[in-house]
């Protein structure tokens, strides 16, 4: 029931997000990750900030899936390795239970 | 959202298996927190169980503890008594052998006796069967003395009653002749006894009539002699005439006395004769019955 209406909650908030961009003007982010050149403008200038700035960093993520015209691998990479990272954190969190079984 | 185009199909099925397998993961481990959550709830109840099942244990303990020393003490008991009984079974047992012995003695006694007893059986058999037969000897010569005896005794019987008939017989016929003599001898009694009493009666009418005459003969004599007695108390009377009046009234009372003796043996005389006539009366009757 809780993740029900967590779900709900999201999906509200994204619909209202997108009525909200929809109407709102594009960024300079978007038109840059349109034009398939965002990633390696924030690894030119904003390097630093996407990797200790979480929020942005989240941000700069929605728009490279949102916006990206094509595959972007560098993007695929930053996922896979935050993947790989929960991926660890997962297991590390569930090894007692694993030698508890073994 | 769409399937973005800045990630590959290869990595987004990757991702989406991930997604797949946390959701997985996620139903998975909610459904471990409601086992453990219920594994928990029954620790605790297992807890209370054990805790439970630990006090009953340690009440049951004591009650068995009490309840085992109890029944040893009742087996030590049952023990010695049994142990009793088992003496006196040995003591039976003894007595057993003993009184089979006993009885296999006895038992040779026993035939030594029947033999003995059968000889003498035998032995009295014989004797008896001897005296039996002499006693029935005996005993039919005796009945037929007692036989031949009886027959004599029912001739005499038959002799006796025929002769008592005919005693019988003239007895009646006596007693008929009594009879008809007894009213004969009857008419005569009654006869005999009245002429007695009128004899009697006119005996006693005239004593009583001679006594009377004496009597009324003297009382006037007495009145004459009272009056000349009073003549005499007179005083111009003599001495002389008073010795004579009492000579006359001496003479009076010797008459009167020989009077009355007189009267008296007529009396005795008289009881004498009826007394006599009824003795004869009753000869007669006791000769004719």
């Amino acid at each position: 029931m809780e993740t029900e209406s967590e779900d709900i909650h999201v999906n509200h908030r994204s619909f209202t997000k997108a009525a909200i961009q929809g109407l709102a003007p594009r960024t300079f982010y978007q038109e840059l990750a349109q034009e398939n050149s965002l990633y390696g403008f924030l690894q030119t200038y904003l390097a630093q900030t996407f990797e200790n700035d979480e929020k942005f960093r989240n941000e700069m993520m929605n728009v490279l899936l949102e916006h990206s015209p094509g595959v972007i691998p560098e993007f695929e990479t930053e996922l896979l390795q935050d993947l790989c990272e929960s991926l660890s954190y997962f297991l590390e969190y569930t090894k007692p239970w694993k030698t508890q079984n073994q | 959202m769409e399937n973005p185009k800045s990630i590959s199909p290869e990595i987004l099925g990757l991702f989406g298996t991930i997604r797949q397998q946390a959701h997985e993961y996620n139903r998975a481990f909610e459904h471990f927190q409601k086992e453990s959550l219920e594994f928990a709830r029954q620790n605790s109840q297992l807890q209370s169980l054990v805790r439970d099942s630990e006090r009953r244990s340690a009440d049951t303990i004591l009650q068995l503890n009490s309840a085992v020393s109890t029944a040893l003490l009742e087996i030590q008991q049952k023990a010695e008594s049994i142990e009793g009984l088992y003496n006196e079974l040995n003591t039976i047992h003894e007595l057993k052998s003993s009184l089979e012995k006993l009885y296999l003695s006895f038992e040779e006694r026993n035939a030594e006796l029947s033999f003995v007893i059968d000889s003498i059986k035998s032995l009295v058999q014989k004797q008896v069967d001897k005296e039996f037969s002499k006693s029935e000897k005996r005993v039919e010569i005796a009945m037929s003395q007692m036989s031949n005896q009886i027959v004599s005794h029912d001739q005499r019987i038959w002799g006796l009653q025929d002769q008592q008939r005919r005693s019988h017989s003239l007895l009646s016929d006596e007693i008929d002749n009594f009879k008809s003599k007894v009213t004969e001898t009857k008419f005569i009694v009654d006869e005999t006894t009245r002429i007695v009493e009128t004899m009697i009666d006119k005996a006693e009418r005239e004593m009583d009539d001679k006594i009377r005459k004496v009597k009324t003969e003297i009382e006037n004599q007495a009145t004459q002699v009272k009056l000349s007695i009073e003549a005499n108390n007179r005083p111009d009377t003599g001495s002389d005439n008073f010795e004579s009046q009492k000579q006359r009234l001496l003479a009076l009372n010797n008459q009167i006395s020989t009077l009355e003796s007189k009267y008296s043996a007529l009396l005795w005389s008289t009881c004498i004769f009826g007394l006599i006539i009824l003795g004869i009366l009753a000869a007669v009757v006791f000769n004719v019955f």
